[in-house]
C-alpha cells in the first residue's frame, strides 16, 4: 500500500486521539489492520508520543500562593501610588491658581478695607452733619481766612470804629 | 471564579492553590525552565485577577485559565526569539557521548544509572519539543497534559479545530522524527542499532 500523505497522517493522529468521526475511525482501523506500513507508522506516533512522558515533572514551589498573593499586593499599590501621582499632576496646577486667586482676593479685600474704611456710625454722621451745618454752608468764606483768631477779630465791633 | 469576580477576599488564594500545579507543569514544557515557568504562571494569575470583572461563566474556567497562558507564553517564546537566553545547564554528553540506543538499555541494578538514563533521556525528549514552534509546542502540551481535546484547543489558541488537527499532526510528525532513535519498531532495530551492526 502506498505510504501515507499528510491527509492520512493527519487523520491517524485525529483517530490516535479519538477525535475521528465513527465512519472515518472504521475506515482507519480497516487499513491499520492490513496495511503494515500504516500500522508501523501509527507505532511510532504512539511511541513517540509516549516519551513526552518522560519530560520532568516540576514540583510546585510551596510557597507560590503567597508569593503570587504578594505580587498583587505590590501591583495594587504600584497602581494606586500612580492614579495619586496622576491626580497630583493634573490637580496640581488648578490649585495653585485657585490658591494665587484666592490670596490675591484676599489681599485685594484686605488693602480696600485699610484704605476705604467705611464711617463708623451712620447716625452719628448725620448728627454731626447738621451740628456743623452752619460751618458747612459759610465754608467758602471760611477758607480764605488762615487762622481762627482773626476771624473773631473780625467780629469786634471796635476794629473799624463805629459808623455814626 | 465568580466568588473572585465578586470580590471574595479568598476566593483567589483558593484558585490560585488549585490551578497552579497544571499552570506550571504547562508552562515549564512550554519555556522549558522553572523559574521563568513560576513567573509566567504568577502572571496569568495576576491577568485572571485583573480581568475578573470580565469573566463570564460561558465555558469552563481552564479554558480561559490556558487562553491566558497561550498568550503570555507565545510572546515569552517570541521575545525569546528576538533575545536568546544562554541556558545555564547546558546537557552535552558531547560529540563521542554513548549513543543513544546503549542508553535505553535499563541497568535494573542501578538505581541512580537509571535515574540518570531516565534524566537524561528527559532532556532529549524536552529538546525535540524545543524544536517545535510556538503553537506547535502549545498544541501538543495542551492535548498532552491537560488532556484537552481539538474543540477547547481550538478554543485557548483562537483557531478552528480544523486547523488544530492540522497543527497537531504537523507537531507529532516532528516529534517523532526528533525522537526516531528512541523509537523501536517491533522485529527492527532502531537507526542507532543499525549503524552499529554495519
Amino acid at each position: 500500500m502506498a505510504d501515507p500523505n499528510e491527509q492520512d497522517r493527519e487523520d491517524l493522529i485525529a483517530f490516535l486521539d479519538g477525535e475521528l468521526d465513527d465512519a472515518k475511525s472504521r475506515e482507519i482501523e480497516a487499513r491499520l489492520t492490513l496495511d503494515t506500513s500504516f500500522r508501523a507508522e501509527a507505532d511510532a506516533l504512539k511511541q513517540a508520543w509516549g516519551l513526552l512522558d518522560y519530560l520532568p515533572q516540576p514540583e510546585a514551589p510551596a510557597d507560590f500562593t503567597n508569593r503570587t498573593l504578594e505580587r498583587l499586593s505590590l501591583q495594587q499599590m504600584r497602581s494606586s501610588l500612580r492614579v495619586e501621582h496622576r491626580v497630583r499632576r493634573r490637580w496640581l496646577p488648578r490649585l495653585v491658581w485657585t490658591a494665587a486667586v484666592l490670596l490675591a482676593g484676599g489681599l485685594g479685600f484686605g488693602a480696600a478695607t485699610l484704605l476705604w474704611a467705611p464711617r463708623s456710625d451712620p447716625a452719628e454722621f448725620h448728627s454731626n452733619m447738621v451740628r456743623y451745618l452752619g460751618v458747612i454752608e459759610k465754608f467758602h468764606l471760611y477758607e480764605h481766612a488762615e487762622d481762627l483768631e482773626f476771624l473773631q477779630r473780625l467780629d469786634q465791633p471796635d476794629l473799624f470804629g463805629s459808623e455814626n | 471564579m465568580l466568588r473572585v469576580r465578586d470580590d471574595d477576599p479568598t476566593a483567589f488564594a483558593e484558585l490560585v492553590e488549585l490551578y497552579h500545579h497544571r499552570l506550571l507543569m504547562v508552562m515549564h514544557h512550554l519555556v522549558g525552565n522553572q523559574e521563568e515557568a513560576e513567573d509566567l504562571s504568577q502572571e496569568v494569575f495576576l491577568r485572571v485577577y485583573r480581568g475578573r470583572k470580565k469573566y463570564h461563566p460561558r465555558a469552563k474556567f481552564s479554558t480561559w485559565l490556558f487562553t491566558i497562558a497561550n498568550n503570555l507564553a507565545l510572546n515569552a517564546l517570541r521575545s525569546r526569539q528576538r533575545k536568546p537566553i544562554v541556558p545555564l545547564d547546558v546537557r552535552d554528553s558531547g560529540p563521542l557521548g554513548p549513543r543513544p540506543a546503549e542508553r535505553m538499555v535499563l541497568d535494573r541494578e542501578n538505581q541512580p544509572g537509571q535515574r540518570m538514563q531516565q534524566q537524561e533521556l528527559a532532556g532529549i525528549v524536552q529538546k525535540a519539543l524545543e524544536q517545535l514552534n510556538e503553537r506547535q509546542r502549545m498544541a501538543v502540551v495542551l492535548n498532552k497534559f491537560e488532556d484537552m481535546n481539538y474543540a477547547e484547543i481550538a478554543e485557548v489558541m483562537g483557531l478552528t479545530t480544523k486547523a488544530v488537527k492540522s497543527l497537531l499532526s504537523r507537531a507529532r510528525e516532528n516529534l517523532r522524527a526528533a525522537l526516531k532513535d528512541y523509537i523501536f519498531m517491533d522485529n527492527e532495530p532502531s537507526a542507532a542499532e543499525a549503524t552499529d551492526e554495519e
